[in-house]
């Protein structure tokens, strides 16, 4: 059953610390070893925002499952607040790629699966929903199918399932990939909106560099075969951050860079 | 049609509903009508135009009169079985037997398919056998069934139960197989009870390929039932019938095909609206 | 179906699916062996085999699945060719849709064997009855498939007729019938489908006598084996008429398939 958490707004402030150390997993895939993750140690304060970036292969995605709990390690150890991740949990919220909204529910629905397993009135609950709708704009959709919406919202409802059992942790596996430039950008700002709202831990794979460096405290940048941390970015510019910030634009390079010589290294 | 049960058939009579049913994504070259009446109108031509070829062909006494009754006979006996309560006392016990025949089969074709989709021994060992069992066409099985069973009640519920079992069970099944997993991480991840995780993740996903079961399962039972009727009853519309042929009363026999396909077509645009009701979003959702 | 499971290969599948119809063929023979069989219900598994031997000896089972199959492949190829031009028709003509889709779509409500009584008082019990009754059963989904693939050719298909400047008889030659010919062929293993087992059942209800008349086919043999209780030949015939079925459908799905190679593009 879930954890006791609460829907009432006051939680400790320093919930959503993460600790990961050597972590390493190995798939078999058509007889070769592949070394999806080697030794990742990370250490994550809370109330954090932190992207991983990286090229396909390197296991940042695989890191993120971890964190979720779907999937487990074949060494290392997950600490988040002091307990080691064995199976997922509403404390962690996770919000996928490919939204996931059941299709079969409406957006209302959808949202208060999510509280299914959360003590606290039926009222309470509602309310909760509702205030998520609104936060994420999608005030008037509360009966609208998944099949309704456009792609931007769905990934909104997404966001908001997540965020229902106030997690202290937020995980986000590439929550705007899918979306055009135009939304996603309008997207990211109510994303650091929201984060600033609920004062959450936020871990947020992405391969979009620039929007890594735009939403994050830190940008963990991977490397693949085997997959490892090559390097952390700390972005210390004050928000509401600008694109063509020349220091912005300067750790842009260096990351594109680095991410450009891994590739070269690897053909 | 005739009760089909090759399991091509399944998949094809739905693509064939949804892609006639969605008529406006695809119409082409000719231009479309203006208007609904103006489809009513032209959809009565034929009807029409075959009526008083009939009225004629009765008034020059083309036919004897026990091969072709008047259209009006054909109306006032149908007016006339319908307020005696004849028709209606024969219908109710034709979908009576429809009825239990889709409880009892439907039923044990959802349990056999649901346990075939779960459990991989029982797929791979029992599913074949029954799977060869249902490849033998309901019909078939009549003779079978009526040496087993003699010619009484049981046999016309034990065969719209074998009609019913494989569409059920092929729903049932692919419902299973193919259901999108992903929405498993999520269950997991939201920390959704077993039985919450059944009943509001697993089950919605399988319902619109139950459903669709059982609208197959319904609509050939009833084609089965018609047939068995007529060769073994004293009662329904499939007995209503073959008295009239025998009577040659013709027009006791175009009245109950009248009734037939009404019922038929009720059935199945039932079940379709309900359908559309409950997992409409499988119709619209893209994967 | 078998959809061979990483650890499972086909050959095994094969293997444990025959397992269970292998027991009981076993335990059918066993009790047999200990007659403890009602052998007027249960036939014994050699009898059933004496019984094939003799109806291939004298004649009569080939003889039955013959006059059957000619006459389903009759109906069938009348039913299957009207119905393809009607469906054609009714998929490119908006008036023509207009005009026979409602009559079409309310006269295939009408379950196939409920026509019997009708077709039976008008043409008798003979062959023009039987084959009416089949082309009718096999006109039915033909129309359908062929309406259905020519009235869905997906439109760039038809964006590319129109780039090419092609007249209106090249777009129906070169792309909207060539597009639609999957969901003809789907119609065409459908109404063989309809067909088989309605010359079955229109053999049978005429060979039950209720309506004068025995005639003859599988439907016949069936009916006569069930007036005397001969399960031995119940069972036979069953397996022929479900065989025979199978091996229809197999082989046109596997012609089709060879004729025409796009058909799962």
């Amino acid at each position: 059953m879930a954890d006791s958490l609460t829907l009432s707004p006051p939680k400790k402030l320093d919930a959503g610390s993460v600790k990961i150390a050597d972590v390493s997993k190995t798939f078999r895939v058509e007889g070769r070893t592949v070394h999806a993750l080697d030794s990742v140690s990370l250490s994550i304060e809370a109330g954090e925002f932190i992207s991983i970036v990286g090229p396909s292969g390197c296991g940042k995605s695989t890191l993120l499952r971890f964190l979720a709990g779907l999937d487990g390690p074949d060494s290392g150890r997950i600490i988040v607040d002091g307990e080691a991740i064995d199976r997922p949990s509403l404390r962690r919220g996770i919000v996928f790629q490919d939204h996931r909204l059941l299709p079969w529910f409406s957006v209302e629905k959808n949202i208060g699966l999510s509280l299914h397993s959360v003590s606290g009135s039926e009222v309470e609950k509602r309310e909760r929903v509702q205030y998520l709708i609104d936060l994420v704009g999608l005030t008037g959709f509360e009966k609208a199918l998944p099949h309704e919406l456009s792609g931007g919202m769905s990934q909104r409802a997404a966001i908001a399932r997540g965020l229902a059992p106030r997690p202290p942790l937020l995980l986000l596996d590439e929550p705007l990939g899918a979306l055009d430039s135009l939304t996603r950008s309008h997207l990211q700002d109510e994303l650091l909106a929201i984060w600033e709202r609920e004062k959450c831990t936020v871990v947020m794979v992405t391969h979009d560099v620039e929007e890594a460096i735009y939403l994050s405290d830190r940008v963990v940048v991977m490397e693949p075969r085997p997959g490892r941390i090559s390097q952390i970015f700390n972005i210390r510019n004050a928000r509401p951050r600008y694109r063509d910030d020349p220091e912005f634009v300067t750790t842009r390079r260096e990351i594109t860079e680095l991410l450009g010589s891994q590739k070269k290294k690897n053909h | 049609m005739s009760d089909v049960t090759f399991k091509n058939a399944v998949l094809v009579d739905t693509a064939f509903d949804r892609s006639t049913g969605r008529g406006w994504r695809g119409i082409v070259s000719a231009p479309s009508l203006p208007s609904w009446t103006g489809k009513a109108v032209l959809g009565l031509v034929i009807p029409f135009l075959v009526l008083a070829l009939w009225s004629y062909a009765v008034r020059q006494e083309w036919l004897a009169e026990q091969i072709l009754p008047d259209p009006r006979l054909v109306y006032e006996t149908t007016l006339d079985l319908l307020i005696t309560g004849q028709l209606p006392a024969e219908l109710a016990v034709s979908l009576g037997r429809v009825a239990s025949g889709l409880a009892v089969g439907g039923g044990l074709g959802l349990l056999f398919g649901l346990a075939f989709g779960l459990f991989r021994p029982l797929d791979i060992y029992v599913a074949p056998t029954v799977r060869a069992i249902c490849l033998v066409p309901s019909l078939g099985w009549l003779p079978f069934f009526m040496l087993l069973f003699g010619i009484g009640e049981a046999l016309k519920i034990i065969l719209i139960a074998k009609t019913c079992f494989l569409p059920l069970m092929v729903g049932a099944y692919e419902g299973i197989r193919s259901r999108p997993r992903k929405y498993d991480d999520v269950a997991r991840a939201l920390e959704l009870p077993w039985f919450a995780r059944v009943r509001l993740v697993v089950w919605p996903s399988i319902l619109p390929s139950i459903l669709t079961g059982v609208r197959q399962a319904l609509s050939r039972g009833w084609k089965v039932l018609i047939l068995v009727e007529m060769i073994s009853s004293a009662a329904g519309l499939g007995y209503l019938m073959m008295w009239g042929r025998k009577a040659f009363q013709l027009d006791v026999v175009f009245a109950t095909m009248i009734v037939i396909g009404l019922v038929g077509w009720a059935l199945d645009y039932g079940l379709t609206k309900f359908q559309h009701q409950t997992t409409g979003w499988s119709f619209k959702a893209a994967a | 179906m078998t959809a061979s499971s990483n650890r499972v290969s086909q050959a095994g599948l094969i293997w444990r699916a025959l397992v269970l119809p292998a027991a009981l063929i076993i335990i059918w023979a066993v009790l047999d062996a200990f007659s403890l069989l009602n052998s007027n219900i249960l036939v014994s598994p050699t009898k059933v085999l004496v019984t094939a031997y003799q109806g291939f000896a004298d004649g009569s089972i080939p003889g039955a699945t013959a006059a059957t199959l000619l006459r389903a492949l009759t109906g069938w190829t009348i039913g299957a060719s009207v119905g393809l031009v009607v469906g054609v028709l009714i998929g490119l003509s908006g008036i023509a849709r207009g005009l026979f889709d409602p009559s079409i779509s309310s006269l295939r409500q009408i379950a196939l064997f409920a026509w019997i009584p009708l077709f039976s008082a008008w043409f008798g019990n003979g062959e023009i009855m039987k084959v009416t009754l089949i082309s009718l059963g096999a006109f039915f989904p033909m129309a359908l498939g062929a309406q259905a693939g020519c009235q869905n050719v997906p439109a760039p298909f038809r964006e590319v007729g129109r780039a090419l400047e092609l007249s209106r008889f090249a777009t129906l030659t070169k792309i909207i019938l060539p597009a639609a010919v999957p969901a003809i062929l789907t119609g065409l293993e459908l109404s063989l489908n309809i067909a088989w087992l309605g010359t079955f059942g229109a053999e049978y209800l005429i060979g039950t006598g209720y309506i004068n008349g025995m005639g003859d086919g599988l439907g016949a043999y069936l009916a006569a084996a069930r007036e005397y209780a001969r399960m031995d030949q119940v069972l036979l015939g069953v397996l022929f008429l479900a065989l025979i079925g199978v091996a229809l459908d197999r082989l046109v799905i596997g012609l089709s398939r060879r004729l025409i190679p796009w058909r799962t593009a």
